[in-house]
C-alpha cells in the first residue's frame, strides 16, 4: 500500500483529460485577495507590524518596571516587622541597641540570663507561626508565643512522674503535699479545688517557666488581667444561673380555683372537633371580661354581676398581655350587650353563653350581629388596614394555593363579594362558635379581618390593573370567584387539551408513587396529612438505587441489616436484573421507538441507501402477488434492487415511476439538492401525483398499469429499474 | 482548477486536479486513470451522501482541497 499521495502535474492531467475527452484544466491566476483560498487562508491584519512591535515593547518595559519595584515592596521576615524596619534603617540606633543589649547581658537583667543561655544553647526555639499551634484560649488574644517542643515534652514527662508518685504514695503518709496537690499552686483561680485533679484536662501550659512570651505585660500583670476576666465571666455565669433558677422555682400558693394565667394555658388547648366558627364581630372589652369571668379568679366565685369598673381593670391587665386581640374584642362587646339584655345569668359566663346561643339559634345571633354598631365599625376598620399578622390554617391554605393568583390581573372581585369573605360569611351564618375555642374564634376574626384586608389590597390592585373589568363583571358567582382565587381554572374550550389541563390542575394526573416492593405490597399513595401542619411527618425509605420502598420492603431491608444476613446471590442478581429491565422499559416508554427498534432499523436503511425513503415492495413482486405467480426466484432482496444504479453517460437520468409503494421519511435527502435534479423530480412527482390523485378512488390494481404507462412515457428506458421517485417527500 | 483529495482508507490517497465545473463522472474517470480501477466501480461519498455522476463539483460545493471518500462497488 502506498502511503504517499499520488499526484499528477498539471500537464499530465491535461494530457489525461485530452485522452478522456475532457476540457483542459482552467488554471486561475492567484489573486492577491484578502480572503485567500481554502488552503491558503490569509488572516487580515488591520494594524501594521510596526505599531504592533511598538506596543509590545511598551508592555515589556512596563512589566520590567513592575517587577523591579515589587522587590522593594516585599516584606522581610521577622518578628516585629515594622519595628525592625524602623530600627534597622538607622545605623546609629542599631549600634546603640546592640550596646544596650550587651550591657543588659552583663548585668543579667531582662531577656535570658547567661546561665540560661548556656543551658538552652543546644535547644532551639521554633516559631509558632511556622507550625501554627494555637492554644484555644479565649483570654489569650494578641500575644505571640514561642514554644519549645522539647521543653514541653520534658515538662509533661515530669508531670507524669509526679502523678505516678502521687498515686503510689497516696495511701502512705510519705506523700508530700506538693507532689499530690501541686496543681493547686499553679492554678490561676486559686480558690477552686477540684476533685480528682489528675483526670482534669492538661493544665494550661501558658504559665510554664520555659515558655518565652512576647508581650508588653509582665507576668504578674498578665495574671492579674486574666484573673479579672475569669472572675467577671464567672460572675456573669452565676448570675444568669440564678435568674434561671429563680424563674423555674418560683413558688406560688396553689389555690382552689383557677387563676387567669392557668386558664389561659387551659383554654389554648383545642377541643377535638373544630366547628366552623360563627364569625361574629367582637368587641374587645366585654369579651375579655367575660373570659376572665368564666375563669374565675382565685378569690371569686363566678359572678355574673360585676362592676363595670372592675371589669375595666381586669381588661386593662389582660390587654397588656394580649396585644393582638384588640379588634376581636371590640366587636364582641356589642354583641355581648345585646345578648345579655335577654338573659341575665347564663349569658355573662363564657361557656354558658354557648349553650344559650345554641338554644336560641343562629338567626338571633346573626340579627344581633347585624344590628350591633360595632360590626359596621369593625368592617370599616378592617378596610383601612390591619397591621397585625396572624398565621392561621386558613390563611396559610389560601396563601399556598397560588400566591401568584392573588395578584392576577383578571380578578373580578369587589370588596363585598370577594371570594373568601363570601365563603367566610356563608360559613358564619351557618354555625356557632364554641366558646371553649374562644382563642380560635378570636384568631378567626383576625383571619377574616386579614382576609378582608387582603381582599381590600387585592381590590386595590385590581382597580389599578383592570378598572374596567371590575365594573363589568359584578356577578357574585361562586365559580367565578373561585376561579379568581385560583381554586379552579376557567374552562377555555371543550377539547381534550382543556380537559387534561383541568385534570392536571385538580391533581388527578399525578402519577402514583412508584414504590418498589413485591407486587402485592401495599403502596402508600401520598403522604398522610396531619391536622397540625407542623407535625407532618413522612418517613421515606429508599433502596440503594434511590427508589422509594413500600413499607413491607422497607422492613425487609431493615431486617437484613438487623440480622446481618441478606438474600442469596441468586436473589441479588435477580433483583439487579429486574432493576435493569425496569430502566430499559422506562427508556423505551419515553422514547419513540418500538421494542424491536423498528424506527432505528428504518433509519439505518435510509442512511445506507442514501435516499429519504424505503421501498417496501417492488413492482415485480406486487405483480406476482396479484397474479398468483410465485415461481420466480428473487435472489436479491427488494430493497437492494431498488438501489441499483447503473452507471450512465452524461445523459439526464430518466425518472420513472414504478409501481412500488413507498414510504418516505423526513431524513435529509442528498440527490435532490441540486437544482437540475430537483426540477426533474418535481416534474415527475407532479405527474405522478396527478396520476395518483386521479386514481385515488380506484383500487390499487388498476392504478399500476397506468403508472407503468407513465413510466414508459417519461423514461427513455423503462426496462431499467431505476431510482424511485419520492412521491410524498416533495408534496 | 481545484485539487481534490480522494481517500480510500485502505492506503490509497489521490490528489486529483480538476475544474470546478467538471462532473463527478469526470472525476471518477480521472481517479480511475490514476488508480487503475474502472470508473464504473468507483463510488465517491461524503459520509452517507453518495455523489451522483451527473452533478458537477461546483453544484456539490466541492472546493479546493476538500477530501472525499473513495469506495468501490
Amino acid at each position: 500500500m502506498d502511503g504517499q499521495e499520488k499526484q499528477l502535474s498539471i500537464e499530465e492531467t491535461n494530457r489525461l483529460r485530452e485522452q478522456l475527452g475532457l476540457k483542459p484544466l482552467v488554471v486561475e491566476e492567484e489573486n492577491e485577495s484578502n480572503q485567500g483560498t481554502y488552503r491558503n487562508p490569509r488572516w487580515v491584519q488591520e494594524e501594521s507590524t510596526e505599531e504592533q512591535n511598538g506596543l509590545k515593547d511598551k508592555l515589556e518595559k512596563q512589566r520590567h518596571k513592575r517587577l523591579e519595584r515589587s522587590v522593594f515592596d516585599a516584606k522581610p521576615l521577622g518578628l516585629d516587622v515594622e519595628e525592625e524596619l524602623e530600627n534597622q534603617l538607622d545605623a546609629v540606633q542599631w549600634v546603640k541597641k546592640s550596646r544596650d543589649l550587651e550591657r543588659q547581658r552583663k548585668a543579667g537583667t531582662g531577656g535570658m540570663t547567661t546561665n540560661k543561655w548556656k543551658k538552652n544553647m543546644t535547644t532551639s526555639l521554633s516559631l509558632l507561626w511556622e507550625q501554627p499551634k494555637k492554644t484555644w484560649n479565649v483570654l489569650d488574644e494578641e500575644e505571640d508565643e514561642l514554644e519549645n517542643i522539647q521543653l514541653r515534652e520534658k515538662q509533661q514527662a515530669l508531670e507524669n512522674q509526679k502523678l505516678k508518685r502521687a498515686i503510689s504514695n497516696r495511701n502512705t503518709r510519705g506523700a508530700s503535699f506538693d507532689d499530690e496537690f501541686s496543681e493547686i499552686g499553679d492554678r490561676l483561680t486559686q480558690g477552686t479545688h477540684s476533685l480528682l485533679p489528675k483526670y482534669d484536662e492538661p493544665k494550661l501550659a501558658q504559665y510554664s517557666k520555659n515558655r518565652v512570651r512576647l508581650s508588653s505585660l509582665t507576668d504578674k500583670e498578665r495574671e492579674a488581667v486574666l484573673r479579672e476576666r475569669v472572675q467577671s465571666l464567672a460572675q456573669q455565669f452565676t448570675e444568669s444561673r440564678k435568674e434561671e433558677n429563680a424563674a423555674l422555682t418560683e413558688t406560688h400558693i396553689q389555690e382552689e380555683y383557677y387563676t387567669s394565667k392557668e386558664l389561659l394555658g387551659k383554654l389554648k388547648k383545642s377541643s377535638g372537633k373544630k366547628k366552623k366558627k360563627n364569625r361574629r364581630p367582637l368587641t374587645g372589652e366585654e369579651d375579655l371580661q367575660d373570659w376572665t369571668d368564666s375563669g374565675a379568679k382565685s378569690d371569686e366565685i363566678p359572678q355574673f354581676d360585676i362592676d363595670p369598673e372592675e371589669r375595666l381593670k381586669r381588661l386593662h391587665e389582660l390587654r397588656f398581655q394580649n396585644q393582638n386581640a384588640q379588634n376581636s374584642f371590640n366587636t364582641q362587646s356589642s354583641l355581648e350587650n345585646k345578648l345579655q339584655s335577654d338573659n341575665n345569668q347564663l349569658e355573662s359566663s363564657g361557656w354558658r353563653r354557648v349553650r344559650f346561643l345554641r338554644e336560641r339559634g343562629a338567626d338571633r345571633v346573626l340579627s344581633a350581629i347585624q344590628e350591633s354598631d360595632s360590626y359596621e365599625t369593625a368592617k370599616k376598620d378592617t378596610g383601612e388596614g390591619n397591621e397585625t399578622l396572624v398565621l392561621d390554617d386558613l390563611t396559610e391554605f389560601v396563601y399556598n394555593l397560588d400566591p401568584q393568583n392573588l395578584h392576577r390581573g383578571n380578578r373580578t372581585s369587589t370588596e363585598a363579594s370577594s371570594p373568601l369573605s363570601s365563603v367566610a360569611q356563608a360559613s358564619k351564618e351557618e354555625e356557632v362558635i364554641s366558646l371553649s375555642d374562644r382563642e380560635e374564634e378570636e384568631q378567626d376574626e383576625h383571619v377574616n379581618n386579614d382576609q378582608r384586608h387582603l381582599d381590600g389590597e387585592l381590590v386595590f390592585e385590581n382597580k389599578m390593573d383592570n378598572p374596567e373589568s371590575n365594573q363589568e363583571e359584578g356577578n357574585d358567582d361562586l365559580e367565578s370567584e373561585l376561579v379568581s382565587v385560583g381554586l379552579e381554572e376557567e374552562p377555555v374550550s371543550m377539547g381534550v387539551a382543556a380537559a387534561l389541563k383541568h385534570l392536571q390542575m385538580t391533581g388527578n394526573l399525578r402519577s402514583n408513587v412508584d414504590q418498589v416492593g413485591r407486587t402485592k405490597d401495599e403502596r402508600v399513595a401520598e403522604a398522610r396529612q396531619w391536622d397540625d401542619g407542623s407535625k407532618r411527618i413522612k418517613l421515606e425509605y429508599v433502596d440503594e438505587f434511590g427508589r422509594e420502598l413500600t413499607p413491607k420492603e422497607a422492613f425487609r431491608q431493615l431486617s437484613y441489616k438487623f440480622h446481618g444476613k441478606g438474600p442469596g446471590k441468586a436473589k441479588q442478581e435477580k433483583r439487579l436484573r429486574k432493576y435493569i429491565q425496569e430502566l430499559r422499559s422506562k427508556m423505551l416508554s419515553t422514547g419513540d421507538d418500538t421494542p424491536l427498534h423498528s424506527v432505528r432499523h428504518l433509519k439505518d436503511e435510509t442512511k445506507q441507501n442514501a435516499v429519504p425513503y424505503i421501498v417496501l415492495q417492488s413492482s415485480s413482486l406486487s405483480k406476482e402477488m396479484n397474479s398468483g405467480d410465485v415461481s420466480r426466484d428473487r435472489a436479491t432482496p427488494t430493497l437492494e434492487r431498488a438501489n441499483l444504479q447503473k452507471p450512465q453517460n452524461r445523459k439526464k437520468e430518466s425518472l420513472s415511476t414504478t409501481t412500488t409503494t413507498t414510504t418516505s421519511w423526513s431524513s435529509s435527502s442528498i440527490s435532490t439538492n441540486t437544482s437540475r435534479e430537483a426540477k426533474e423530480v418535481a416534474n415527475a412527482s407532479q405527474v405522478a401525483s396527478m396520476a395518483l390523485s386521479s386514481d385515488a378512488t380506484t383500487s390499487v390494481e388498476p392504478v399500476k398499469p397506468e403508472r407503468s404507462r407513465i413510466a414508459i412515457q417519461l423514461g427513455k428506458s423503462a426496462k431499467r429499474k431505476r431510482a424511485v421517485v419520492p412521491t410524498q417527500s416533495l408534496e | 482548477m481545484i485539487e481534490v483529495i480522494c481517500n480510500d482508507r485502505l492506503g490509497r490517497k489521490i490528489r486529483v486536479k480538476c475544474n470546478p465545473d467538471d462532473t463527478i463522472g469526470d472525476l471518477k474517470k480521472l481517479i480511475a486513470a490514476q488508480t487503475g480501477t474502472r470508473p464504473e466501480k468507483i463510488r465517491i461519498q461524503k459520509w452517507y451522501t453518495v455523489y451522483k455522476d451527473h452533478v458537477s463539483l461546483a453544484d456539490y460545493e466541492i472546493h479546493d482541497g476538500m477530501g472525499l471518500e473513495l469506495y468501490y462497488d
